[in-house]
């Protein structure tokens, strides 16, 4: 019997309620993610995060990129009962492997990420291996085929009426028990009227109707066990030979909604999504949509319409949501809603965009959402009387994009060494009247600062009039907010390529540098208004030849712009190369790959200065350095693969930085995969070394502080999976151990009272997955999280140990001729930290297909929380007006119930 | 003894003369007859179980397409033809023996072929190694066999020569023992009443890079 992977999905092997402790940017955000051991090469990846945060406003993202990409793809969380999951598609797993990261962002503004220090430079890698030879899994699991075979029709044959017949071959079906052997034509069984004879099936359905018609063919085998059902459709047609399809059409369209209560809250979503695709032989036409409850005007958009027009292999163009690219230092995957278009003939192409990447917000849907009373900037007349200020607050300004590209391939020709050529900008501009001025039923609270007035809620009219009764007034400006500021950006760069060795060497050149206005307010300065402008850079006005003002539609320059001047005009006589290598708002990337025998290497040097900014790319982190080196070696006919590698990284662009921070990263991957049914191993190593060539104590005020860093983490991961048999059952046993150790290298040079921040974790996971001879499957898992959070008490470091031990087993059983498949779990979290608590998860749900191309599915969730400290607090923890009642021992977490309605056409 | 004898002859007979159940009939245009035995000639029907040994033959403006059932090896028969349907059944595939008296048929070997299929008529043997080719047999002047795909040995009885004829070609046996090919001229191949599933097919693959774009690459081949 084939062995099965049924459960080589890697949502298998993230532990759901396992929790990791993470301080970011809070003490109280908790952030649940076990990175998966390895993702599949093609294959779509479930990623799973969850929190004990359970909040209602929650932007749960994964963000993704290919190994040394500058930027990341963008995908939501969806809340599926106790998780949060994201999948990654298939298409995003390659050879090179994956980076990501996973980010919460709470409603207050709190971020919770994995990996938690330094996210996006230091994106969690995951090794890729190559799929194996399988029969792709149905949705309700593989039961063993039979070798029917279909003789006639023909699978999505179009035949006319005079030519039907249905007739099907067991010849090499041995194991067919003939007496279970049915026939259901269009769902309708017709197994007395067929004709079943020595292995060979007939039926003559006579007279159908004009247009898609299903076959199916049951049978068991001579144990009764069931056999994979044939399957397949036909069209009866006039005169379909003759006949070439004008266009063809499929797509899917997804509904689901969900109805929970976690924390008292109730969270209410439905939501439609749905891709379509028409093909008319010259053009196609694809279209995804989606549309959610949780768009709202108080925030960025949630619902998604996009539209690909193809035509041919000459023009591509996007007209709604799309992610472009036209270089890793402008925008690299970002969405823009607008219109994007991309030309190519023969070796010539041009990418335009237009649109915007955000839109306009005018405020947040709560109290101070769009006016807030900045007390600090109250102002006493001279009459006594209080001048108060509004400023307004809660917006986002609609931020507008342009961007071209005109680049050429000429391979395997080349022009002056090169092959490949492009040059590109790219104009990112805020629209300041995008925002509304005045918001006339925006509410905000004054408090008892506010002399004269009732504390409460007002809103500007009300305000202005109780102020004016008092005797005070109000200043609320209509622009100039001290808020968030209407930006400027404007990059423009060039690319360079070359092949050789029939493409197995690339070297590509990637040059950008970049104009940043934080401010834009006040316009473009006109030439006459430079000298005061540029009065401390000692530059005559004399020598700039253009007046600012007339480039205002390119770029907005004014005393709020960033590089002042892009280049060091006194330096660059002297040392012309190194003045434009170092430009400080340049950014640029130097990249060789090869692709020879078992080895795919990468040799790069990347650089971003300090004043460098994209808009359209803001995971770029500026003022950095990178070096990296790494090879990806299969042997054993990509049984055994190994990467490793180092990386550099610094900001060291500037001779004046001071005590710069370098980090040093050596990574080894090791992944044996001998073939389908035996045991394989993975084993990760990464050790992390940062330090800020500080020697020396610095001195604030009185006190002197150690900010001295010189530490090592080092990050060991391994993963055993064991296939066996057990009787009839099919079993995967999958054992992972890891762990993270962060040693502080001046250990023995720190004060007595000296904190290492940094924590120690240890994880250890079992995983079981079962296949039983009937239509069960099941899963069980255990893990357990240790972590010790470093913490003063005194002068003596105490390390408090968290601990958080996980069991679970789930199920899925198939029904009703494969029609349904019901699943379900149980879970117990243990939680033992400073409040040891327990929490009981119990979910259940069940698959339907209705039809071929309809399935409906079903899931509810139920989870509860059990602290037995509370019992003896001598708090009344549960509001109730009574102490210590059996009530505060057990809470509902949270319980919810999720519908989806999936039809495929 | 004798009787063992008699016993096994009569059971070697019978399996020589058939009662294995080897292809379906899936199309019947027109006036097309069978024969099985020693029975009466019947009219076919789509649906019909050929047995080894069964004779068919199409009139005037009849046409018949059948199935065999171990591999969906097709055979089409044109009007004006008569032909035995042979075959031997192992476990695992059927030896296939068409003999040809006259008439045009047009031969579609399965991907999956098991088993020998073979084409006889009074003048030639064509053996196939292939999967599609149009055999004419005409007793006055010999045996035409174009080849449509793949290869299709064809060997003159009279004269013991043996050809190759590829896709493309036409192999012209004759009762004088000559054996030649010649390219085809595609006039001069049959019209298929049904039309093919492999006269015209289209081979799409889609590529799909990191960050999801998508190109298509479409092959058109017969």
């Amino acid at each position: 019997m084939k062995f099965r992977w049924s459960f080589f999905r890697i949502g298998v092997f993230i532990i759901p309620f396992l929790l990791s402790l993470h301080f970011v940017f809070a003490q109280n955000q908790i952030l649940s993610h076990i990175p998966p051991p390895n993702g599949i090469i093609g294959q779509d990846l479930i990623l799973s995060a969850s929190t004990l945060e359970n909040s209602d406003q929650l932007d749960a993202t994964l963000y993704y990129r290919l190994p040394g990409s500058e930027s990341y793809q963008e995908i939501p969380f969806q809340k599926k009962g106790f998780n949060w999951e994201a999948t990654i598609p298939g298409f995003g797993l390659t050879v090179d492997g994956l980076e990501y990261v996973v980010a919460f962002q709470f409603w207050d503004g709190r971020i919770a990420s994995f990996p938690t220090l330094d996210p996006f430079n230091e994106p969690h890698f995951l090794n890729t291996i190559p799929p194996e030879n399988q029969i792709q899994l149905s949705e309700f699991g593989e039961l063993p085929p039979a070798e029917v075979l279909i003789l006639s029709p023909e699978p999505n044959e179009i035949i006319d009426q005079n030519s039907l017949i249905i007739a099907a071959s067991f010849f090499n079906a041995n194991d067919v028990d003939a007496a279970t052997v049915h026939l259901l034509l269009d769902g309708v069984d017709v197994s007395s009227k067929m004709i079943y004879e020595e292995g060979i099936l007939i039926y003559d359905p006579g007279t159908l109707d004009v247009g898609g018609h299903t076959v199916e063919i049951l049978m068991k085998d001579l144990d009764q066990q069931d056999i994979a059902p044939v399957r397949w459709s036909f069209i009866i047609g006039a005169a379909p030979k003759d006949i070439s399809e004008l266009f063809t059409y499929f797509g899917n369209i997804n509904s689901r909604l969900s109805s929970e209560e976690v924390s008292g809250n109730a969270l209410n979503i439905a939501e439609i999504a749905g891709d379509v695709s028409l093909d008319v032989k010259w053009a196609t036409l694809n279209t995804n949509l989606r549309l959610t409850t949780r768009e709202s005007q108080y925030a960025q958009p949630q619902n998604r319409f996009g539209t690909k027009f193809i035509f041919g292999n000459i023009l591509n163009m996007d007209v709604g949501d799309f992610y472009p690219r036209i270089s890793p230092f402008t925008i690299d995957g970002k969405r823009v809603r607008g219109i994007g278009i991309d030309a190519k003939v023969k070796w010539i192409r041009l990418q335009y965009i237009k649109g915007e990447l955000n839109r306009a917000v005018h405020q947040q849907n709560k109290i101070n959402g769009g006016y807030q009373i900045l007390a600090d900037l109250t102002n006493t007349n001279e009459d006594g009387s209080k001048t108060y200020y509004l400023d307004r607050t809660g917006f986002a300004f609609k931020r507008k994009i342009f961007g071209l590209k005109m680049s050429v391939d000429l391979f395997p020709k080349k022009i002056l060494f090169f092959d490949k050529a492009g040059v590109h900008f790219l104009q990112i501009r805020d629209d300041t009247t995008s925002v509304n001025r005045i918001l006339g039923k925006a509410e905000f609270y004054a408090d008892e600062l506010v002399l004269g007035v009732t504390p409460g809620n007002y809103n500007i009219d009300s305000f202005r009039q109780t102020l004016a009764a008092a005797g005070h007034s109000l200043e609320a400006p209509q622009s100039h907010w001290k808020g968030q500021t209407p930006r400027d950006n404007f990059v423009i760069g060039f690319n360079l390529g070359r092949s050789v060795d029939d493409k197995k060497l690339t070297f590509d050149f990637d040059w950008n540098m970049s104009m940043f206005n934080r401010d834009i307010w006040d316009g473009a300065t006109p030439k006459s208004d430079l000298n005061t402008m540029l009065a401390d850079f000692d530059i005559d006005t004399d020598l700039i030849p253009f007046d600012p003002i007339k480039f205002k539609d390119i770029f907005i320059m004014n005393i709020n712009m960033s590089p002042f001047v892009p280049i060091d005009l006194n330096a660059i006589t002297k040392r012309p190369i190194s003045s434009i290598i170092n430009m400080p708002s340049s950014a640029f990337n130097l990249r060789i790959r090869g692709h020879y025998s078992l080895n795919n290497f990468l040799i790069g040097y990347r650089q971003v200065g300090p004043e460098f900014v994209s808009l359209g790319n803001p995971f770029l982190r500026n003022n950095t350095r990178q070096f990296i080196i790494s090879d990806r070696v299969s042997l054993l006919e990509r049984k055994l693969l190994l990467n490793f590698g180092f990386k550099h990284l610094d900001n060291k662009i500037l001779k004046s930085t001071v005590n710069p921070l370098n980090t040093n990263t050596v990574f080894l991957n090791f992944t044996f995969l001998p073939g389908p049914g035996m045991p394989s191993i993975i084993v990760n190593y990464q050790s992390i070394g940062k330090n800020n060539e500080k020697t020396q104590l610095d001195s604030v005020g009185n006190t002197l502080v150690d900010l001295r860093e010189d530490s090592k983490a080092a990050t060991n991961m391994m993963a055993v999976t064991i296939p066996f048999s057990s009787g009839d059952i099919k079993q995967n046993l999958t054992f992972n151990m890891g762990s993270v150790t962060n040693v502080d290298q001046l250990d023995k040079k720190r004060s007595a009272g000296y904190l290492f921040p940094k924590t120690d974790s240890k994880t250890i996971s079992i995983n079981l997955s079962s296949t039983f001879p009937s239509q069960l499957k099941t899963n069980t898992q255990f893990s357990r999280t240790k972590l010790e959070i470093p913490s003063m008490d005194g002068n003596k470091l105490i390390k408090t140990p968290y601990t958080w031990t996980n069991i679970s087993i789930s199920g899925n059983y198939r029904l009703l001729q494969d029609k349904m498949l019901a699943k379900g779990s149980i879970s117990l979290l243990n939680s033992q930290s400073q409040i040891k608590s327990q929490l009981f998860g119990l979910r259940a749900g069940a698959d339907y297909q209705i039809r071929n191309n309809l399935t409906a599915s079903i899931l509810g969730q139920f989870r509860l929380n059990y602290i037995p400290s509370y019992k003896k607090d001598k708090l009344d923890n549960d509001g109730n007006g009574k102490v210590d009642n059996a009530g505060e021992v057990m809470e509902i977490n949270s319980a919810g119930i999720i519908l989806t309605l999936q039809y495929n056409f | 003894m004798r009787l063992k004898q008699i016993g096994m002859s009569l059971l070697f007979i019978s399996v020589i003369l058939g009662g294995d159940r080897i292809a379906i009939v899936t199309k019947v245009i027109g006036s097309v007859n069978y024969t099985r035995g020693n029975d009466a000639s019947k009219s076919l029907k789509k649906g019909h179980i050929f047995e080894s040994g069964d004779v068919l033959r199409t009139e005037k403006g009849g046409f018949a397409a059948l199935i065999f059932i171990d591999d969906k090896s097709a055979l089409k028969i044109k009007e004006n033809s008569e032909l035995i349907i042979s075959g031997k059944r192992t476990a695992r595939a059927i030896a296939k023996e068409i003999n040809l008296d006259s008439g045009t048929i047009r031969a579609q070997v399965g991907k999956q072929k098991r088993g020998d299929f073979v084409i006889r008529t009074s003048v030639s043997v064509a053996s196939v190694k292939g999967t599609d080719f149009w055999l004419i047999s005409d007793q006055k002047v010999g045996d035409s066999v174009i080849g449509l795909e793949g290869i299709v040995s064809l060997l003159n009885q009279i004269s013991g020569e043996t050809l190759d004829v590829t896709s493309g070609f036409t192999g012209l046996s004759s009762m004088d023992g000559s054996l030649q090919s010649f390219k085809t001229d595609p006039k001069t191949i049959p019209e298929d009443p049904v039309g093919s599933a492999g006269d015209s097919k289209k081979l799409i693959i889609e590529f799909q890079d990191a960050s999801g774009k998508k190109k298509t690459l479409i092959i058109d081949y017969k």
